[in-house]
């Protein structure tokens, strides 16, 4: 069984905070950043399977951040977090790379879901 | 005695997006730019102002409220720089004397859109100032 160690990355305190209480409350290691540039030096020096990525990130976004993602790991699972679905529906969402898309504000459970079968899929 | 068509309106190609709000401003850009226009990006009047005069572009997205130049007086400026730029301003909500803003904004040709507003509506909008 491999660690359930998952990325969170959101310029919002108030997310990050919210994410890693409640992933850690069901057994996953949460490491947050607050941005896409944080993220990548971390990634220098971690493995990390699954991601959870806010689109609205103010330097690199997170559609830039996925693409980087994928080039060194083709196989991450990363779900993306998104205000902006005013602009961007789910279907170019994940033609731009994503596993899946959750608008804010999310519910909790569907995010549990998909990175519940994410792990699943890695331990097969 | 045939009437002189007005002359052609120059294609919108470049656009130039005027926002404090840098997610706004890097998510809007982002998916113009997958519709095929070039983007650049300015978060007052003023930066806008000399973005206008490094690198003209056909229309301008720009906040009406704005810190240092808001967005009536940036337009202002804008058209004396050149009449044919057309305008689109977006506004997050209402406040007191919204509805003075929009009607000045409007009075200088301007298109008045609320956030969010969706991507199919900004796009419309554009391709009316097309036709």
């Amino acid at each position: 069984m491999i660690n359930k160690e998952i990325m969170v990355v959101d310029d919002e305190v108030l997310i990050r905070n919210l994410l890693s209480e409640a992933f850690n409350r069901v057994g996953y290691s949460v490491i947050s950043v607050g941005s896409g540039e944080e993220a990548l030096e971390l990634l220098n020096h971690h493995d990390i399977e699954v991601f959870i990525v806010d689109l609205g990130l103010e330097r690199m976004t997170g559609f830039d951040l996925c693409e980087h993602i994928r080039i060194h790991n083709p196989a991450a699972f990363i779900f993306a977090l998104t205000g902006f679905c005013n602009l961007f529906g789910s279907g170019e969402i994940l033609k731009a790379g994503f596993d899946n898309c959750f608008q804010k504000p999310f519910n909790v459970e569907h995010l549990y879901q998909s990175v519940g079968e994410a792990f699943e899929k890695i331990d097969r | 005695m045939r009437l002189k068509k007005p002359a052609a309106r120059k294609e919108i190609k470049r656009i130039l997006i005027i926002d404090g709000d840098v997610k706004f401003r890097k998510m809007l850009g982002r998916m113009l730019t997958a519709e095929g226009f070039i983007i650049t990006e300015a978060s007052n009047g003023e930066m806008g102002i000399q973005c206008q005069m490094e690198q003209p572009a056909d229309l301008v997205i720009a906040d009406i409220n704005m810190p240092i130049k808001n967005g009536i007086e940036t337009i202002q400026s804008l058209q004396e720089m050149d009449s044919d730029t057309r305008f689109i301003t977006v506004s997050g909500g209402r406040w007191y004397g919204a509805d003075v803003e929009f009607d000045i904004v409007q009075k200088l040709g301007a298109v008045t859109l609320e956030k969010p507003f969706k991507k199919q509506k900004i796009l419309e909008t554009i391709g009316q100032f097309r036709s």
